[in-house]
Parts: structure tokens; sequence; C-alpha cells
């Protein structure tokens, strides 16, 4: 594995300290700089608005949230990329990150390849580089081959509904709801809701 | 002469007590009883007495009639009974003159006077009248009948034998005082049968008199009065300073206005006996002379005698009716008693009997209405009526009209069906009614006479005081009336409506009683449906902290094993290819735990929000009830505070009402030591939110626990798991609103809003 061809860093706000520690050893072993904080006030402390860095966010946390963290942190128009890590279920919280400008999101318990793409994203971003996106006529190539209910599901998805209130607003299992996200992520060639959300909008 | 116009109601205020004359046939004398002084005469005194009223006015009593006499009356009884029965005193005195008087005398004590009538005694020796076995014999045939208009005829037959009058009537007076000849007998061709008159035929002081004095004899109507003067002369009539008062007098002189009633009649003598029944003039027995006649004192008295055995047979035929009828009622309510006891309803139990009840009646068509049903049965207006003038008529739950087009607006065909109802009130809030109707019933009353003419005009053009010149048969049909509703109809009606009424409330009482019983039964559901729910969420929201607990490590455990791998990397280790599958492995095993744990939480879902717009208040005073429940505090003090001016509100009843009963469980368990015990739960607006606010004088929260008070294992009581709160911050959050705890000079407030206006997705 490469090392991070540009050198930046990564704040980690999370309060649980094996998840921390973890989560700074994997991102320093691929040779990112890590400053660890187990609270939203921590890292209000120690943030360095002339670091080049992104911030990978747990939404669950003790005290301020992770939610209001992004919004104190939108209200001070401080730019920096943030990654929402968040537990499963939780989507409609991070869609609302999402739509409130966050970068990416990251269900727990993540997959490294996946937690280091978006790191890497993360970092392209800050460099300028933006992350490669598929042009606006790919995307409608692909929503063209959805069915009507795909479509239906889709517009679901976007709002943040979860698998279970889908079923219940279009009367069917949750098993079809499961069938159609997938046909749906394999048409828009798409690794998860943050990249339809980033597709779509 | 009067120039104005006059009726018989006139005579209404006639003081034809005070008359101030005697008819010819007797001779009146009175004199005061303190003092013995003969004050009043007849100024035909001579005739009877053989002393001329100067010779007796002001004379002592005694030495008119002798001592012997006076002991004598003085001994008999003086003070008029009712009924009043004749009480003939036969003496003999030396009359002024010398002679031997024999005398048959009515005395009568009247307002401090004793009354003295005079009789001309009988010539012959007691006639065949005087036998008490013909007596009984004639009134043995008066028993037989049964029926009220039989009896009459009997009646009437026989008074006419013993009087020898040319006609002798008998009238039923109705309720509006007019009287119908229900009974005659007559050697004369025409006949008054059936006819009726109307009530000023007779006016009120005439009837006051009847029943008073009942035996009236007038032998000739155009005797001449006979003045009754007094001491000075004077005579002591109306115009008089000291009338003398003819109430009981038998000799009392004719009014005019009657003179001229039976004239246009062409009466020459006439007889009366008044006929009642439990103290009410009932009718009267009308003796007709076209001549006049006197008769003797003994037929007389033999006539009041049948008039009052007539009397007495005719209340008791009305009080049989009226006790049958009374039976049937009482056991048309004992039947609907009986069958209300098997659980019929009122309503099932009218429809059940309405024919029944409608025959003892006599109505046509029944109308039931309580407050969620109607019921009809039998001849019924297609257009509903509004009964409320009719209620304005109760007396004691029961309201009768024969005209009630002439209370309620109606057409054609209401006028037809319902000409007469009997309403019978079944609730203290007039809601529930039960109405008899009357169809309309042909009448055609023929009067003897048209009622309305009274006056006559003289050929001058003057109107004259005048009773009715003409008797001629005048027909007049009613209309729009229904069979009258009498006395044993309303006392019928009286025993329904109490045994309906009492049926009635006890109807509501117990239905009163079930939905007592329904509003406990489901409130005692709603506790065990949100105790089920609070399980439940506790149950979701442990296993949504143990997911969340067990991904925590499960997480570092893969980052860890991919950290290793690259820290190999980095060092420049080959790692073996083995080594290399065994940590794919591992991150694979990782993925496959969180998938699992994922799994079991989806499983044990939490609980869905069943939102709805709500009354807050609701939601908290049941959480409050479910926690106080098992509360053993002893001196606990709640206080409620719920602003009632908040909009509803769009959330899950069960689940605010689950926070209020983990927020007030843990305020209980907080003062459980405690010296001081209130609890405090408060609603009010703020800034556009519902904020509850539950606080307790208890033992605060310790330093150590505030930042993790809401995290799930943390628990803030020595009991529990500490799921409480996170699941309150949970069901919070889920409604977009926030939860937070703050510390009070004594002890801890919990408080949380929620948005009051819509606060789910955006």
């Amino acid at each position: 594995m490469s090392k991070a061809p540009e050198q930046f860093s990564v704040y980690v706000v999370e309060d649980d300290d094996a998840v921390l520690h973890s989560l700074c050893a994997l991102l320093n072993a691929h040779g990112y700089e890590t400053i660890p904080c187990v609270s939203a006030e921590e890292f209000l402390d120690v943030f360095d608005p002339a670091l080049k860095a992104c911030l990978l966010l747990d939404l669950r946390l003790p005290g301020i949230s992770g939610v209001q963290l992004q919004s104190h942190l939108n209200d001070m128009g401080v730019n920096i990329p943030i990654i929402v890590i968040t537990a499963h279920g939780d989507i409609s919280i991070a869609v609302k990150a999402m739509r409130d400008g966050a970068f990416d999101f990251i269900e727990k318990p993540a997959q490294a390849d996946h937690l280091l793409e978006a790191v890497k994203s993360a970092g392209g971003l800050l460099f300028n580089r933006l992350p490669p996106m598929p042009s606006k006529k790919v995307v409608a190539d692909r929503l063209a081959k959805l069915t009507d209910r795909e479509r239906e599901v889709l517009d679901y998805l976007l709002q943040g509904r979860l698998n279970k209130e889908i079923a219940d607003e279009l009367g069917v299992s949750r098993r079809t709801v499961e069938v159609h996200r997938s046909r749906i992520r394999e048409k828009m060639q798409a690794r998860g809701i943050a990249d339809l959300i980033r597709m779509v909008s | 002469m009067t120039t104005s116009t006059v009726d018989l109601e006139t005579c209404d205020r006639e003081p034809i007590h005070i008359i101030g004359a005697v008819q010819p046939h007797g001779a009146l004398i009175a004199f005061e009883h303190a003092t013995s002084v003969v004050t009043y005469a007849s100024v035909n005194t001579a005739a009877f007495l053989g002393a001329a009223p100067e010779e007796i006015l002001g004379k002592k009593i005694g030495d008119v009639i002798g001592e012997e006499n006076v002991a004598k009356l003085l001994t008999l009884p003086l003070d008029p009974s009712s009924p009043e029965l004749l009480k003939p005193w036969f003496l003999k005195f030396s009359g002024a003159d010398g002679r031997i008087i024999h005398a048959e005398c009515l005395p009568h004590r009247n307002d401090g006077h004793i009354i003295l009538e005079f009789l001309s005694p009988e010539p012959a020796p007691a006639s065949i009248w005087e036998d008490e076995l013909l007596r009984r014999e004639i009134i043995s045939e008066l028993v037989k009948p049964g029926a009220l208009v039989e009896l009459a005829a009997a009646s009437a037959k026989m008074i006419r034998d013993v009087t020898g009058f040319d006609r002798v009537m008998i009238y039923k007076f109705a309720e509006d005082k007019h009287g119908e000849v229900i009974a005659e007998s007559t050697n004369r061709p025409d006949s008054f049968l059936g006819l009726h008159y109307p009530a000023s035929d007779i006016p009120d002081p005439a009837r006051r008199h009847f029943t008073l004095n009942v035996m009236r004899s007038i032998p000739d109507i155009n005797g001449e009065h006979v003045a009754i003067i007094d001491r000075n002369g004077n005579v002591a009539g109306a115009n008089s300073a000291a009338p003398l008062d003819l109430t009981y007098s038998k000799l009392r002189a004719v009014a005019p206005v009657h003179v001229e009633y039976l004239n246009n009649m062409g009466v020459g003598a006439s007889l009366s006996i008044s006929l009642i029944t439990n103290n009410e003039l009932w009718g009267l027995v009308a003796c007709h002379h076209y001549d006049t006649r006197l008769i003797s004192s003994s037929r007389l008295r033999f006539a009041e005698l049948l008039g009052g055995t007539t009397s007495a047979l005719l209340q008791s035929i009305e009080n049989t009716t009226q006790l049958k009828k009374s039976i049937e009622a009482e056991k048309a309510a004992y039947q609907i008693e009986q069958k209300a006891r098997s659980g019929a309803s009122l309503r099932d139990l009218i429809t059940d009997q309405a024919s029944f009840l409608m025959e003892l009646i006599d109505a046509q068509g029944l109308l039931f209405v309580s407050k969620d049903t109607v019921v009809r049965v039998g001849c019924l207006p297609e257009k509903p009526l509004d009964f409320s003038n009719l209620r304005d008529l109760l007396v004691d739950g029961v309201a009768t009209s024969s005209h009630l087009s002439s209370l309620i607006d109606m057409d054609d065909e209401q006028r037809l069906m319902a000409a007469g109802a009997a309403l019978l009130d079944l609730s203290e809030d007039g809601r529930d009614y039960l109405v008899f109707l009357r169809s309309h019933f042909e009448q055609t009353i023929r009067w003897a006479g048209k009622p309305e003419k009274v006056e006559t005009k003289k050929e001058d053009g003057t109107v004259r005081l005048s009773p009715r010149g003409s008797f001629a048969l005048w027909r007049e049909e009613r209309l729009g009336m229904s069979r009258p509703f009498d006395a044993i109809d309303r006392d019928a009606l009286r025993i329904l409506r109490r045994a309906l009424f009492a049926l009635n409330s006890l109807e509501h009482e117990q239905a009163a009683l079930e939905a007592q019983k329904a509003a406990e039964a489901e409130e005692l559901r709603l506790r065990h449906a949100m105790l089920e729910a609070a399980r439940a969420s506790s149950m979701g929201e442990l296993t949504s902290a143990i997911a969340h607990e067990l991904n925590q490590p499960l997480s570092a455990v893969a980052n860890y094993v991919g950290a290793c791998r690259q820290e190999l990397l980095n060092s420049g280790v080959t790692i073996p290819a083995r080594a290399e599958q065994m940590i794919d492995q591992a991150i694979k095993e990782t993925a496959r735990a969180g998938d699992l744990v994922h799994r079991v939480r989806n499983f044990i879902s939490r609980g869905d929000l069943n939102a709805n717009y709500i009354d807050l208040k609701d939601a908290i005073n049941q959480g409050m009830d479910l926690a106080l429940v098992s509360n053993d505090l002893p001196r606990l003090q709640v206080t409620l505070l719920l602003d009632s001016g908040l909009p509803k509100v769009l959330a899950d009843p069960v689940q605010v009402a689950q926070v209020v009963l983990n927020l007030v469980r843990n305020s209980l368990t907080a003062m459980e030591n405690a010296s001081e015990q209130k609890l405090s739960v408060e609603m009010a607006e703020v800034d556009g939110f519902a904020r509850i606010t539950v606080s307790d004088t208890g033992c605060g929260i310790p330093p150590e626990m505030q930042k993790n008070l809401f995290e799930p294992f943390h628990s803030s009581t020595p009991r529990g798991m500490g799921i409480g709160l996170s699941l309150c911050r949970s069901i919070v959050e889920a409604h977009a609103g926030r939860i937070w705890a703050e510390a009070t000079g004594n002890g801890t407030a919990f408080v949380f809003e929620l948005p009051i206006q819509g606060g789910f997705d955006e």
C-alpha cells in the first residue's frame, strides 16, 4: 500500500477509547497523521484551522453531539471535509449530515477499504482534486435503467427513510425493499447511499 | 235600563244569597242567637205565625213561639251540614191572636242568627211516601244498575214518580262546567235527552249554592217576592246596611235572571237536587213542571233522599270505574316492571306493550322518545310534532290536551292524527318522554240553544240583562279535537308515568355505571398497553445499546487487524499467504459479528412511532398515574401544573407517557430517603416547544455521572441497568425534541422539549 502522497491530518472524534485508538492505528499505518479526540468539546479545543485536515466524526457523542458539532462548524464557516461515522440504522441522521455538507459517511463497523477510500478522497478535495464523479449524462443513463418502483424506492432512500418505513409506505415486505435497494446500487454503480446522494443531487 | 252589553256572567257577581225576600209558600223569621231578639221577619208572617212582623220584630223569640219551643229548638242540630238535608221540626204554639198554630219549621244557624222558616204543614196525615217499606223497595231498584246512565235513568223516573213533575232530567257536568242531559223522564212529547247546556246557564254563585244547599224548590216561578224586613222596616237585601244571609235558606226568593231563564223555557215550577260526588258538584237533578206545583214536605224529603242515594251510588260507580282503570294501569305498570327485571330495555318494553298501553289510555298512536331512540306505534302523523307547548301544562309529569292544535301549529294531517295528546315526562331533563295520541273525534254537540247568544235586544234597541231566549236545538261540530282526557285517564297516566319514570331513571343509572366501567376497562387496557410498550421499548433500547456497545469493540478489532497488516507491510515484512488469508478471515468475521448484532437489533425493534395530534396533558397524566400506582413514599406531595392552552402536538402518546413514567419513577427513587418529598410536573410553551419539567427534591446527580446520564448502561439509580434515560433520549429525539437534566437548589429537574409545529422529517 502506498503512503498518502500529500501529507495531511485526520481529526478522529470518537468517544469509545478502543475504537478511537484502533482507527488512529489504521490511519497511521496508512501514513496519515491523526489527532484523536474523545469528544466534540476536545476537538474544538485542539482544532487548528490552519492545518490541512479532514474530520472523521462519530455522530453519537456524549455532550455536544456530532450533528451539533457539524452545524456549529458550519455556523463558524469552517470548511473542513467531514466524514461521518454512524451506527447501523442511523441512516436518517446520516442523510441529514450529508445534506448539511458532510463529505461522506461510513457505517460502523467500517470496512478499512471504504474508510481509507473516503479519507483519501477527502484529501483529494483538500488539494483541489475532486474525487472522480460520473458525468451528468452517465448518471442520467444509469437512472434510466431503473424501474418505476426502483425510482420510487430511490426517492424514499434520498429522503433518509428506513427500509421498514419504505416497506410500509409501498405496502410490500422489507425483504422486497432490500432487493430493490441492491438492484439500485448495482444499476447506479453506487457503493452506498452517500454515492447515490452525491450523484442525484 | 242599562245600555251596555251584558250576559249571564254579570250574574256571576250577583249576590243572590242576600236577595232580601222569600218565596210566598212560607214565612221567615230570624233572631240573634246571643240576645234571642227577633231581628228579621218576612212580611207574610201573619199567615204562618198568626202575628204580623211589627208584632214580632224586637221581641224575644220565646214571646213568639213559646219558651218551651225555644228550649227544644236549641237542642236541635242547627248548623248547616254538607250535604244539607232537610230537618223539619214540627211544633205548635199560641199565636198572637190566641189560636193554636201548627207549624212545620226548618231551622238553621248562620252568621250569629238562627233562621226559622215556616211552611204550611201538610193537611193530610202522612202519605204513603212515609212508608218505610215502599222506600226500601224503591231504593233497592236504584241500587241495581251498575252503569252510570242506567242509574241516572232509574233515578229520574223514580223522582218523577215521587214528585209528579212533568219532566225530570239528570245533568252531568263536564270539566268545562257545561251540562249534558244524560237521563230524562217526562210525560211531554219533546225530549231534552242528550242536549248540552252551556256553562253560563248556571252562573258560579248558583253553582256554589248548589253545593252548599242541595235542594232547591220553587213551587211557583212567578210567585210574588215576599220581602224580609228588619226592625226599622227596611228590606234586608243587598242594598241594606245589614242584609240577611240566605245561603242555607230553603225559601229564598228566586233571582230575576233565573225567573226569566225558566220563563223562557216555559217552566212554571222547578225543583233541583244537587248530585255531589267526592265533594264536587257532579250533576243536577232538574225537575220542571209547566204549571205551578207545590209538593208536600214529605215528598220533597223523599225526593231529596232519592237524590242523596243517587249521589252516593254515582260516587260508588265512578269510584269503581276509576278504581278499575287505576288497577289496570297498575297492572300494566307492574307487568312492565316485571319484564324490566328480566333485563329488557325500556324501549323494548314500550314497543312490546304499546298496543296494550294504547288500549288502556284509549289512544290511537304512541310515541316514545329518549335521547338516542324513538319508537313510533299506531296512527302518527308523518311530520314530527314539537311538544314543548304541551310540556307547559305538565302537572306531576303528565300533560294532556284534547285540542292539541290550540297549543301547537299543525298541518291538516297532524290535526287529524294528533287531535289530542297525553305527554308523560320520563326524565328530569325532559329529554325522554312518552306521548299517547288520540285521533280526531267526530263530535257533534247538540246544544239546547246556541251558547254564545245570550243577550237579547229589546224593540227599542237596548240590550237587556237576559238569559238565553231560545232553547231551539243548535248543533256545533267540534273540529280538530279528540275525546277528552278525563280525571280517570289522568290517574291512569300518572300511575304509568310513575313506573316508567322510575324504570327510565334506573336505566340511565345503569347506563352511566356501564359507561364508567367501560372507561375504567379502557384505562386499564391503556395502562397494560403502556406497560407492554415500556417493556418492549426497554428491550429494544437494551438491544440497541448492546448492539452499539458490541459494535464498538468489533470496529476496533477490524481496525486493529487492518492496521496490523499495514504496519507489517510498512516494515517490509512479507506476510505469508496463509497469514494474509487469516487476517482477511479475521476482518470478515468482525463484519459477520457486526451483521449478526445488526440483525438481532432489527429483530427486537424499539417499537415504531405511532404519532398523532394529541393533547400532551393526557399522555403526561397517564404516565404520572402509572408511576404513582406503586408509590410508597410516605410524605410525597405532588404538584401538577399543566398549561391547558397548548395546541395539540404531533406525538406518540404512549411513548410520551413512557418518558414521563421513567422520569417520575427516577424522581421517586431519588427521593426515597429524602426528608422532603416534593414532586412537580409542569408543562409550558417555550419558543415553539412544549417544555415538560419533572423536578424532585431528591439526592441529586453525582458530578461524575452527569456526562453519561443519557448513555445506556450508566445507571443513575442503584437498581436497573441504566436503560431508562437512554430510552427517554431515544424517544424524545425520535420526536425531534431534546432532553437534559438540571441541578436545582434541592434536587434535580429533568426537562424535555417537543416541537409544537411538525418536528419530523424535514
